[in-house]
């Protein structure tokens, strides 16, 4: 008897073109080629499917999946898997992402925008976020542009903070902020000061 | 890599067993009123220390001990962020005991650390984080020649509201040229 759910694709998150679901080890060797070209991947050497494979049997993080490190497929609504995002949380309601689409893919900004909006629609609707930050390289202009069409701002922009083809190169975050999180702190606890932090006591 | 540094006024060196780290973490936790109360067990702390003596690349942060030069008294600790994948920058931080507060020596621990971090490790530069609002904090970091970088909005939560984490920096060639003037300056 054929069933008629394709419970593989089914995501936490649905956008236009793309659905974010957990890894299957079927995405494993086209991730780890995602990964690979990621310019921004913090690993001392390239991912490669055999290695990403013993991660993802890992005893104590099953399926790049536990509390604080998750790794989400960016897959087509058609099915394939176009990207990834990855997701720390070591404190409750902040999380530190890194994001990516295939650098080949024809109708990458189209999948990118949408991956943005739907990973924040995702967190709004289900974690109350306070601040998601993705961090990239400041070159990496694509993908700032998807962002900021997500609603994410530039917020810090570390110069020369990372080796990257040879060269220092300067890493960005782009951030959204919950307007609760910010009413907070600026009306109801305002500090002599804090307004400037160039400045000391 | 040379590990122990010594100032005027202090000195860093990596902790040793004798030395109860453990301790040291707790009685500098209560007296921090921006920052929370954020120990861990004390079985866990000792636990950390016995398996990596807080020095070991594996930490996000490694430790090193300051001891006082005038009375050696160990009065805090330095907190240095070895190098990781990728990534041509690295932290700093300082925890002194309140009794030994304002008179130069979370100031001379920093230096020496990032003396330490440019000396040992090719780091373009060397980076600090404070509260936006912790201002003896942010002046103690302008005063080594370090300069504001940029806030990580509501980040931290302190004293009951979100607050700004604020990053400073300084790079390689501008600790050069401090370091060269202030020896001109001797």
């Amino acid at each position: 008897m054929e069933t008629a759910i394709e419970t593989t694709e089914r995501g936490f998150a649905t956008g236009r073109h793309v659905v974010l679901r957990p890894v299957l080890e079927t995405d494993l060797p086209e991730l780890a080629r995602l990964m690979a070209e990621n310019p921004y991947n913090h690993e001392q050497v390239p991912w490669t499917y055999h290695r990403l494979k013993k991660r993802f049997e890992d005893k104590e993080k099953p399926g790049l999946w536990d509390r604080e490190d998750k790794t989400y497929a960016v897959v087509r609504r058609r099915g394939g898997i176009a990207g990834y995002i990855t997701e720390n949380t070591s404190d409750n309601q902040m999380y530190w992402c890194t994001l990516h689409i295939g650098s080949g893919i024809s109708d990458r900004d189209a999948l990118g925008t949408d991956l943005a909006a739907a990973y924040l629609a995702y967190k709004e609707r289900w974690h109350h976020p306070r601040r998601i930050s993705f961090a990239l390289l400041l070159l990496e202009d694509q993908k700032a542009g998807w962002l900021t069409a997500a609603g994410f701002e530039q917020e810090l922009v570390f110069e020369r903070s990372y080796f990257h083809s040879g060269r220092a190169t300067s890493l960005a975050y782009y951030t959204w902020c919950a307007d609760w999180a910010l009413a907070m702190r600026a009306e109801r606890h305002p500090v002599p000061g804090e307004e400037d932090p160039r400045r000391g006591a | 890599m040379l590990t122990s540094y010594t100032g005027e006024l202090v000195r860093i060196r990596p902790f040793a067993d004798s030395d109860e780290f453990a301790d040291l973490n707790v009685a500098l936790n209560p007296e921090d009123r921006f920052w929370g109360q954020s120990w861990w067990p004390l079985q866990r702390i000792r636990e950390g220390f016995d398996k990596h003596a807080m020095l070991d690349s594996e930490l996000w942060f490694s430790f090193l001990a300051i001891d006082r030069l005038d009375t050696a008294e160990l009065i805090g600790y330095e907190v240095v962020q070895l190098p990781r994948p990728g990534m041509i920058t690295a932290e700093i931080g300082t925890g002194i005991l309140r009794r030994h507060w304002h008179r130069g020596f979370g100031r001379e621990a920093k230096r020496l650390a990032i003396r330490l971090l440019f000396d040992n490790f090719p780091l373009a530069a060397i980076t600090a984080t404070t509260l936006a609002h912790h201002r003896r904090a942010v002046a103690g970091i302008l005063a080594i020649g370090m300069r504001y970088e940029g806030a990580i909005r509501c980040s931290a939560f302190s004293n009951g509201r979100w607050a700004h984490k604020a990053k400073y920096v300084i790079f390689r060639e501008e600790w050069e040229r401090l370091t060269a003037r202030t020896a001109e300056g001797h």
